[in-house]
């Protein structure tokens, strides 16, 4: 056999693909001939590498992804078996769809109802009516009306016997006893200052013991001063 | 001499898989989810192997892999069974090879690589070498598989195809037949060209003019 022969059964050998005697015929040739030994030495060299470079490692994102299309091409099948899990998928879906159009207006919404919730707290006393936060009771004059104790079907108030509180004014006439009473928002007189006159026990039982409509301010009861009188000639006695 | 061709590696064990295959085939058209995942498991490394060696890039052989994958899903219900699963797969991957390689040739020849040594790129554990062996024949392994991919990469496609799916990944000659679909003959004559060829290509980037010559001398 002459060497380009053998050198071309060599691959063949190599892949056990000849017969017996093929084989015998190419071996002996290969031990008589250095040339064509140096070829079957460096062709298993070069298989024996290249059997060597299929032990490559799988990158990890190609499995990921492998396993990511598996997934969707299963689920894929899965939907299409029957109507309802066909609508169960649509479902999923328009859920799907809905979450992801509402997520990147979550943090917008919540950061707008924070800010205006921290602006109405910062605002809200500078909006806020006028406080008197002294210890000074407002002087207001509204209509302190008399609501209990002695009162007469004509709405002013009665004493034990001979005594009556009137409305009075600022004017003062010399026929009657003039005070100026301090109502709390309860209703109470809290204290009175008397003008051209004295008062005598029954009249300050009368007072004490009256209720009246405490003035009002923004519509909540508060601090008021009023002007009653006696009129004198009911207790000329005293 | 004849030692050597005594130490030959003995025929591949027949395919023990095969029952194997054909339960994983039906569970996969019974659309079984933890098939999927043992197709994955069983195929994805020799698929990939083969989709690197026929391209030489790895991004090229993922994107060839996951189509291949793809494929494989949806027509699983085709498979008759007159071949394995795997040489099935392994046409698949041939011909998704051949398609990407065309489209790269139309595509993507003038685009420029940037990336162009993986090994910077990849995860340390990728990197990791077998530590059993000395640096020094892991580095001649690694020069030696450099050289050879390199040698692959300028051969004819048409060979390639043969001497890889032969030499690397240890199909018969009838498997090759099958998966590249043409006679016996033609594998044989494929691959003895492409080895004839591959050794050429070898023998060529050997051939380097030194830059220095070292002549031994007598000191006087």
């Amino acid at each position: 056999m002459s060497c380009e022969n053998v050198q071309k059964q060599i691959g063949l050998l190599l892949d056990r693909q000849l017969d017996a005697d093929g084989r015998e015929r190419v071996l002996a040739h290969i031990e008589t001939c250095r040339a064509c030994a140096k070829r079957l030495e460096s062709m298993q060299g070069l298989r024996a590498t290249m059997r060597g470079m299929s032990q490559v490692q799988v990158p990890p994102e190609l499995t990921a992804r492998l396993r990511v299309s598996a997934s969707h091409y299963c689920a894929s099948v899965e939907r299409r078996r029957n109507f309802a899990a066909r609508m169960s998928h649509l479902r999923e879906r328009i859920r799907l769809e809905f979450d992801n159009l509402m997520r990147p207006m979550a943090v917008p919404v919540a950061g707008g109802v924070l800010s205006s919730f921290a602006c109405f707290l910062f605002l809200v006393p500078s909006l806020s009516f006028q406080h008197n936060y002294g210890l000074e009771p407002p002087i207001f004059h509204p209509d302190p009306a008399i609501v209990a104790g002695f009162t007469d079907p004509e709405g002013e108030l009665v004493g034990a016997t001979n005594v009556k509180l009137e409305w009075g004014s600022s004017l003062i006439t010399g026929d009657e006893i003039s005070l100026t009473v301090l109502v709390d928002p309860s209703g109470q007189v809290q204290d009175w200052t008397v003008c051209g006159g004295e008062l005598t026990d029954e009249m300050k039982n009368l007072i004490m013991f009256s209720k009246f409509i405490p003035a009002t301010a923004s519509g909540q009861p508060t601090w008021g001063l009023k002007q009653l009188v006696f009129p004198r000639q009911r207790h000329l006695r005293s | 001499m004849t030692t050597s061709i005594l130490d030959l590696s003995p025929d591949r064990p027949a395919e023990t898989g095969e029952a194997d295959d054909l339960l994983l085939v039906e569970h996969l058209r019974q659309g079984a989810e933890g098939a999927y995942e043992e197709l994955i498991q069983r195929f994805q490394q020799p698929v990939y192997a083969l989709a690197l060696r026929l391209l030489g890039d790895q991004g090229e052989a993922c994107d060839v892999v996951q189509e291949v994958f793809l494929k494989v899903f949806r027509n699983i219900a085709n498979f008759r069974g007159q071949s394995s699963l795997k040489t099935w797969m392994y046409r698949i991957t041939v011909n998704e090879a051949y398609n990407a390689r065309r489209w790269f040739f139309r595509h993507r020849r003038r685009e420029v690589e940037l990336d162009n040594n993986p090994d910077e790129t990849r995860n340390w554990k990728e990197n990791i070498r077998d530590s059993s062996r000395s640096p020094f024949d892991v580095a001649c392994d690694h020069e030696r598989h450099v050289m050879v991919e390199a040698a692959l990469e300028k051969i004819n496609p048409i060979f390639r195809e043969a001497v890889v799916l032969r030499d690397t990944m240890d199909r018969s000659y009838e498997e090759i037949a099958e998966i590249l679909g043409v006679s016996l003959g033609t594998v044989k004559s494929r691959i003895l060209r492409g080895r004839e060829a591959l050794r050429d290509e070898l023998a060529n980037s050997l051939h380097v003019t030194p830059a220095m010559r070292l002549v031994p001398k007598t000191a006087e």
